[in-house]
């Protein structure tokens, strides 16, 4: 089997004077889930934009999903982004005039691919995850009405919806407090167990590692030292 | 599902929102409407006089002719024989004529003295004629029926007595007091110089200056009444007069044969030549209208870029939502261009709407107070073209902020850097 992730001899720059990430190799295996442990300002931002299909590196190789990015279109990287990837954001970035339900459905609206995929009706495949994800009572509230702790659980519920082949979770838990935090993992962790997504998790906390089955040091990784 | 999103977006920020429709629809309504009013006085002005086919008077200015004819502006220079007039009615290729004397005034507003063809004949926009309002034409000597807005004015009904004064200016000293007139009849409202001019018979005009010598009356006020009947006056001149051929084509030919007349020093003049040439002279008024409405459009596209640029930065991450929920960059574009499209159309739309409202609620004061007659009528292609030129506006005002979110969404990746 192909690995979800398959990074070798990548080097990517915005400005070609300013290199911003060079690294050697980085996989991850399909239902893999992968700490990354990434303070700021040490190219996290711009490594998820790479797995993503936002940025493509001027050098080596990038493979996602068994997909080479280097040589996939634009428009496909964006197709397989909108149907196999979830996202989550550290500051949760929920659409504020739509309500939780809306907002879990918005890949869906998004990405006509997405909306394919999933087999249910709609309404009842986001009501499965809000269960999952406690969010059951909350789902016709507007996103600025919600807690933190809603708020990026909704945002974990939009990641997940329509089963995505990998999950990208950047820094989801820095906004959160220590009880919130623990939450959030303990619910994405027993999404993980029950789904088998990929799941590359990254934190500047490292005490959350050792929920995951490998961790990985982005600065120790990457050449380009700040 | 893209247009629900952009719904849900717009109402979020309801306020500049409106606010842009609102100035969008403004400067629609006030671009519409300065055309609408360009055109309502470009054709009241041409259309001051219709079914005339030559104004025939004395040798002189071509527009001078027809200002003091059909509008009573400026002075006669010379007046023309009475015999020259007669002769020329009687051409076979003649239609009608309506002869017209002037140099007299009531309170500032021109006596006009005619015969009962001007009421059976004259015509104004299209196919209307004088109608009277109340009474009847004048016939007797001493006669006289009013335009509207002389009536009006001094509340002036018929049977009431009124004197004229020589001359043209508003404060004549010299009153033609020994002639007094009766008012018989008050005129439809036309919204010409027909309600501003005072209708006597040209027998009556004769009458005013009987006794009159180098322009002062004679002292002695005693004139026989045998002298003021009708059939008695012989009537020596008049200024000009309208004519219509009995077949169009004729026209140019008769021109020619008029100012070759022999007798008299006349000329004949195509009206609708004249009157073109007059509104090209005064078409600088036209233009500062226009170039005003354009700068208010200018500014309600320029308000639509604003909204959507100070918008930009709370939708910054709205566009990396989207950007990694799978749409791509095009889509963002073209997200935000479809919202200033949005905009602009139901600026437009409202706009349209306003303007007829306006209209409908300005029509008659415009039209009483300015004969400025509007038509309620349909878009013209010029006006289509002009709503044309606002979306095209309004879709490339939009594309400033969609070029300004693209970048911006190059750079961010996923990650806000606000």
């Amino acid at each position: 089997m192909k690995p979800a992730i398959n990074i070798q001899n990548l080097s990517f720059h915005y400005e070609e004077a300013h290199p911003i990430l060079e690294l050697d190799t980085f996989e991850v295996k399909m239902g893999e889930k992968v700490f990354v442990y990434g303070p700021s300002g040490c190219g996290k931002s711009t490594l998820l934009g790479l797995i993503a299909g936002i940025f493509l590196p001027q050098q080596g190789t990038l493979e996602v999903l068994g997909l080479d990015f280097g040589s996939t279109s634009k428009g496909k990287r964006d197709e397989i982004r909108g149907k196999e990837i979830g996202y989550i954001f550290q500051t949760f970035n929920l659409i504020p005039y739509l309500n939780c339900l809306e907002n879990i459905l918005l890949p869906c609206i998004i990405t006509p691919q997405k909306k394919d995929k999933i087999t249910k009706p709609l309404e009842q495949e986001a009501a499965l995850l809000a269960d999952h994800l406690n969010l059951t009572d909350v789902m016709h509230k507007k996103a600025r009405q919600l807690s933190v702790g809603q708020q990026q659980r909704v945002a974990a519920a939009r990641a997940l919806i329509g089963s995505p082949q990998l999950v990208i979770a950047d820094e989801p838990t820095s906004s959160l407090d220590g009880k919130n935090t623990n939450e959030f993992l303990q619910l994405l962790l027993r999404e993980w167990e029950e789904k088998k997504f990929t799941l590359v998790f990254v934190s500047h906390d490292e005490r959350l590692a050792e929920e995951f089955n490998r961790s990985v040091s982005l600065p120790e990784m990457n050449r380009i030292r700040k | 599902m893209i247009v629900y999103l952009t719904w849900k977006s717009v109402q979020n920020r309801k306020l500049t929102s409106l606010l842009c429709v609102v100035s969008i629809a403004l400067s629609v309504a006030l671009l519409l409407g300065v055309e609408r009013m360009k055109n309502g006085a470009r054709n009241g002005f041409t259309n001051t006089i219709s079914q005339t086919d030559l104004i025939v008077g004395a040798k002189g200015g071509p527009l001078q002719l027809v200002l003091y004819t059909v509008f009573r502006i400026g002075a006669p220079t010379n007046n023309i024989r009475y015999s020259s007039y007669t002769e020329i009615k009687n051409f076979p290729e003649v239609d009608w004529t309506i002869p017209i004397s002037l140099g007299d005034a009531y309170r500032g507003y021109r006596v006009v003295g005619t015969d009962e063809n001007l009421f059976k004949h004259y015509r104004y926009r299209g196919d209307k004629g004088i109608e009277v309002l109340d009474g009847q034409i004048p016939k007797g000597v001493f006669d006289v029926v009013l335009g509207y807005e002389v009536a009006q004015k001094y509340q002036h009904k018929a049977s009431d007595s009124i004197i004229l004064s020589h001359g043209i200016s508003e404060r004549s000293i010299m009153e033609h007091s020994n002639t007094p007139f009766k008012v018989v009849g008050v005129l439809k409202p036309t919204a010409t110089p027909i309600d501003r001019s005072v209708f006597i018979t040209l027998e009556g005009m004769e009458a005013l200056h009987f006794g009159w010598e180098d322009g002062v009356p004679r002292k002695e006020k005693d004139i026989s009444p045998e002298k003021l009947k009708k059939e008695n006056i012989h009537i020596g001149q008049i200024t000009s007069f309208l004519l219509k051929t009995k077949n169009r084509i004729q026209t140019l030919k008769l021109q020619r044969r008029i100012d070759s007349f022999p007798k008299d020093p006349l000329m004949a003049v195509i009206p609708g030549v004249a009157l073109h040439e007059l509104w090209r002279t005064l078409s600088y008024v036209e233009n500062i209208l226009y170039l005003i409405s354009l700068c208010v459009l200018a500014v309600g596209l320029i308000s639509v870029i604003i909204s959507l640029y100070t918008s930009l930065n709370e939708r910054r991450r709205e566009i990396a939502i989207f950007r990694a929920l799978g749409s791509g960059i095009g889509k963002v574009v073209s997200l935000l261009l479809f919202e200033s499209t949005l905009i602009v159309l139901t600026g437009i739309f409202i706009g349209i709407i306003l303007l007829y409202l306006g209209l409908y609620f300005v029509r008659p004061f415009l039209e009483s107070n300015f004969s400025l007659f509007l038509p309620i009528q349909l878009l013209s292609p010029t006006e289509w073209l002009y709503l044309g030129g606002i979306l095209l506006g309004g879709i490339t005002a939009g594309l400033i902020p969609a070029i300004k979110a693209y970048r911006n969404s190059l750079q961010d990746g996923l990650t806000i850097q606000v």
